[in-house]
């Protein structure tokens, strides 16, 4: 379980994140949406290490995150799906998702079957260079490369970020079959009433601060979801 | 006779084997450039170090003698990384730099210090100096140690490409080249990442050592330098970005050495540096990104 405590992120003297406390429980699907400079993605980078907390405390199954460096909490189960999807456009499919299994522990010899299962079509495009794939076919690698490292944590920022429709309902339907293996996924998002539906409860982040917690019956509310966005 | 009918088989064998020793240079130089993003100027102070300990082991057999050279450039690069680079990995590029001048004229104080205690500055390797001997193909005088030289280098090149392309942690090196903290976020343990790529390094450096100490075995706190800045050149003018252009370009500028060393009359050779200079000034007007770079050029912006 990942846990949250009263967690502050600054950036300089700046704050961006105040008080921030929310846990994600085993298999939980959880929502954190919020305009720009909500501090969505801050929050994701200080759970990775990428963004050192200023106070408070993360921590996984008990154990505290906060300090360690971003290949030791990776290794400890939590996985992210960057925003932009980060992968590495002159390595070959396979390359890059057997990057994914850097943050295995033990286990020398593991395959690549837990992103061909959830994606087959990567499998086809397993010899193509990361870079010469289409933008769901990418986000699709940033995923399926995620899951190789068997998180109990995956946190997403912002997978549907510039994708045909279609190709959202296809990332939201894996997450779907991803949950059913016991991962626990925090979601940030832009397209809120998608978020909202499919989460179990999503935060609504604004100015740093949380402003409220929705639960999928919220997701037809449209005055609830503009009043959460205009609160700050 | 012209300059340019001088350019025969023995210039071409000449500068191919100094060609072969700076592609060495530059696959430590471009090595540690790719996963540090650090330009180590101090990288000829190792192969220093190295053939000073052949110097002072000149009495021991050869093969420990050599095995002695190893060990102290690999636990000196060693300390250069743990002592200062890691500390200072997250400093800008200049300050970087400018530690790597300070780390070298340092060394080169120390080895001032440290060979002068005969009263004499400069030691001779004598033991290893045989592997200097020529032997002659078709009128050719090929010296043993520039056939050590070029096999080592392609052997070199072709173990580490393997090692890149086949294994695991040739595959997390990529990635900590490329986007090193997408990489740490995958999981790839950047200082294991960093000290195979400062290891690697260390072993060209040695390997390095052995055959300029062959060559002139005649050491002083200067060893190296003069060709560790060529290399440097080398390395910018063929793209330090990718190790293999980098690689390219170390033995481009050797090889374009030895070919006008060879072009110039015997007493014109003090414009040797001169005109090797002049002619990377032009490489990089034409090409500034690297001699062997396509494709995406690094953007530069400045005034």
């Amino acid at each position: 379980m990942l846990e949250l405590r009263d967690v502050e992120i600054r950036y300089g003297p700046v704050p961006a994140v105040r008080n921030l406390t929310l846990r994600l429980g085993k298999g939980e699907l959880v929502g954190l949406i919020g305009p720009n400079g909500a501090g969505k993605s801050t929050t994701l980078h200080a759970i990775t290490g990428l963004q050192p907390a200023h106070a408070g405390d993360i921590t996984l199954d008990g154990r505290s995150l906060r300090g360690l460096a971003p290949e030791a909490i990776a290794r400890a189960g939590v996985s992210l799906v960057p925003e932009g999807r980060r992968i590495f456009p002159d390595f070959s499919v396979e390359e890059n998702l057997r990057l994914g299994l850097a943050a295995r522990t033990g286990l020398r010899r593991a395959g690549l079957d837990d992103a061909y299962e959830v994606f087959p079509r990567l499998h086809e495009l397993r010899r193509r260079a990361g870079g010469a794939l289409s933008g769901g076919e990418q986000q699709q690698l940033a995923i399926g490369r995620a899951l190789l490292a068997r998180p109990s944590v995956l946190l997403l920022d912002e997978p549907s970020l510039g994708l045909a429709p279609i190709i959202v309902d296809a990332v939201f339907a894996a997450l779907g079959t991803i949950r059913e293996r016991g991962v626990s996924i925090l979601l940030v998002e832009q397209r809120a009433q998608r978020t909202v539906a499919a989460c179990e409860r999503t935060h609504v982040l604004a100015n740093g601060e949380l402003r409220m917690t929705l639960g999928p019956d919220d997701a037809g509310d449209t005055q609830k979801l503009i009043a959460a966005y205009l609160s700050g | 006779m012209t300059a340019l009918a001088v350019v025969n088989a023995q210039t071409i064998v000449d500068a191919v084997g100094l060609g072969a020793v700076y592609a060495l240079m530059a696959v430590g130089i471009g090595l540690e450039f790719g996963v540090l993003r650090l330009v180590n100027f101090a990288y000829g102070q190792l192969i220093m170090a190295g053939a000073y300990t052949l110097a002072f082991t000149a009495t021991w057999p050869v093969v420990w003698s050599v095995l002695m050279c190893f060990a102290v450039v690999i636990a000196l690069s060693a300390a250069m990384d743990l002592v200062v680079f890691r500390p200072l990995r997250s400093a800008p590029p200049a300050v970087m730099l400018v530690t790597t001048f300070a780390i070298a004229f340092m060394l080169q104080a120390i080895a001032t210090v440290v060979d002068l205690r005969d009263g004499q500055l400069g030691e001779v390797a004598t033991s290893i100096a045989p592997l200097n001997q020529a032997i002659t193909v078709g009128g050719v005088d090929v010296r043993k140690v520039t056939i050590v030289a070029v096999l080592v280098a392609l052997g070199a090149l072709l173990g580490l490409a393997l090692l890149l392309t086949r294994t695991t942690v040739g595959l997390h090196m990529r990635a900590a080249a490329t986007d090193v903290s997408t990489a740490r976020l995958l999981g790839v343990r950047a200082n294991r990442v960093v000290g195979v790529a400062v290891f690697l390094s260390a072993l060209m450096a040695a390997t390095v050592a052995v055959i300029l100490t062959v060559q002139s075995p005649f050491v002083q706190p200067d060893f190296a330098l003069r060709d560790t800045i060529v290399v440097l050149v080398g390395v910018v003018v063929g793209g330090l970005n990718r190790l293999w252009t980098a690689t390219l370009g170390g033995f481009s500028i050797g090889f374009a050495t030895g070919i006008i060393n060879g072009a110039l009359p015997t007493d014109k050779t003090v414009y040797l540096p001169t005109a090797v200079f002049l002619l990377v000034i032009l490489v990089l007007l034409v090409r500034p990104a690297g001699i062997f770079t396509w494709g995406r050029q690094a953007p530069v912006e400045r005034v």
